[in-house]
């Protein structure tokens, strides 16, 4: 083991990052999640115009506000039941009304599918 | 990090978080709340026009698709190792002042994408040896804002650290500006 490995190791934390099960994690969903970071993104601005908190809206849907917040982040893999009380509880539309990340995706696969190429993106990133 | 050498990405944990900010960098970049609130108390800078008039819909998204491309390629290193010659980090990183054309030992160094505003903050301890210290969504040329200058403290701190643990090389001679 080299000097520098060597230092740095005594020096690490003993619990290993989760960035790359994370990462993993992210890759696989990664569609769905880009819908459910749509919706979030969709209810946060509802909530904002309307002066509305979290913990109201929870309370209109008779959920927790916990649910809320793992919505409002933009991770959670919601049922069509979720996304329509949503519209309910908030007056807006979210299915119909596709937002600028699906359609992004929607560009995105459509682009995929005319260059018959795979979806996933390869290739060194570019820095400056 | 690759078993039999000292090649690989490190990152920093600061006292009392519960993960390195190499996690928290991308824990909070794919969370649509949190980047909704940054782009919402950032309104100004967002709608200066550096990056163009976007509205806070279309910057979540860009950073969504940002983060991706940094992660699947930290990821693709991390899969291969960083032995193969295509993985060098220092192919991602570079200094982090624009007008630093040395590469040097414990230099401040930065990995963005091409035209995005997602950037990565390390110190280069090797040729392909980095210790990440944070990330920022970077709205701004300069680096005045205060999360701009957190991520600059840390980077700072990050390299005293390295010293008063016996992980120092010769300081070069350049003078970082810091952008």
């Amino acid at each position: 083991m080299n000097n520098l490995k060597e230092k740095l190791s005594k020096l690490a934390s003993d619990q290993p990052s989760e960035w790359k099960e994370k990462a993993q994690y992210r890759r696989e969903n990664r569609e769905w999640l880009k819908k459910s970071a749509a919706i979030a993104v969709r209810v946060l601005d509802a909530l904002k115009t309307q002066n509305l908190s979290q913990k109201d809206l929870a309370e209109r849907m008779n959920i927790s506000p916990q649910q809320i917040s793992k919505i409002v982040k933009g991770q959670e893999n919601l049922t069509l039941e979720t996304i329509s009380n949503l519209e309910d509880a908030l007056g807006i539309q979210i299915l119909d009304e596709t937002s600028a990340l699906n359609r992004a995706t929607s560009k995105r696969k459509q682009q995929a599918a005319r260059l018959n190429l795979p979806l996933a993106r390869k290739g060194p990133m570019k820095t400056m | 990090m690759a078993e039999d050498s000292e090649d690989g990405l490190w990152a920093i944990q600061l006292d009392g978080h519960p993960q390195s900010e190499f996690d928290r960098f991308f824990n909070l970049v794919n969370e649509a709340e949190w980047l909704y609130n940054f782009f919402d108390q950032n309104r100004a800078d967002l709608h200066r026009g550096f990056f163009g008039k976007i509205s806070i819909e279309d910057a979540v998204s860009r950073t969504l698709e940002q983060a991706e491309e940094m992660e699947d390629t930290l990821y693709e290193y991390s899969e291969l190792g960083f032995g193969d010659g295509n993985t060098n980090l220092q192919h991602l990183f570079k200094p982090l002042n624009n007008f630093e054309y040395a590469i040097a030992s414990l230099q401040k160094s930065k990995a963005r994408i091409r035209k995005g505003w997602l950037r990565l903050y390390a110190i280069r301890l090797a040729e392909n040896c980095y210790l990440v210290t944070g990330g920022a969504i970077k709205l701004t040329q300069h680096m005045k804002r205060a999360h701009l200058q957190d991520e600059l403290k840390k980077l700072e701190l990050a390299k005293q650290f390295l010293r008063d643990n016996g992980i120092d090389f010769p300081e070069d001679l350049n003078s970082y500006r810091d952008e």
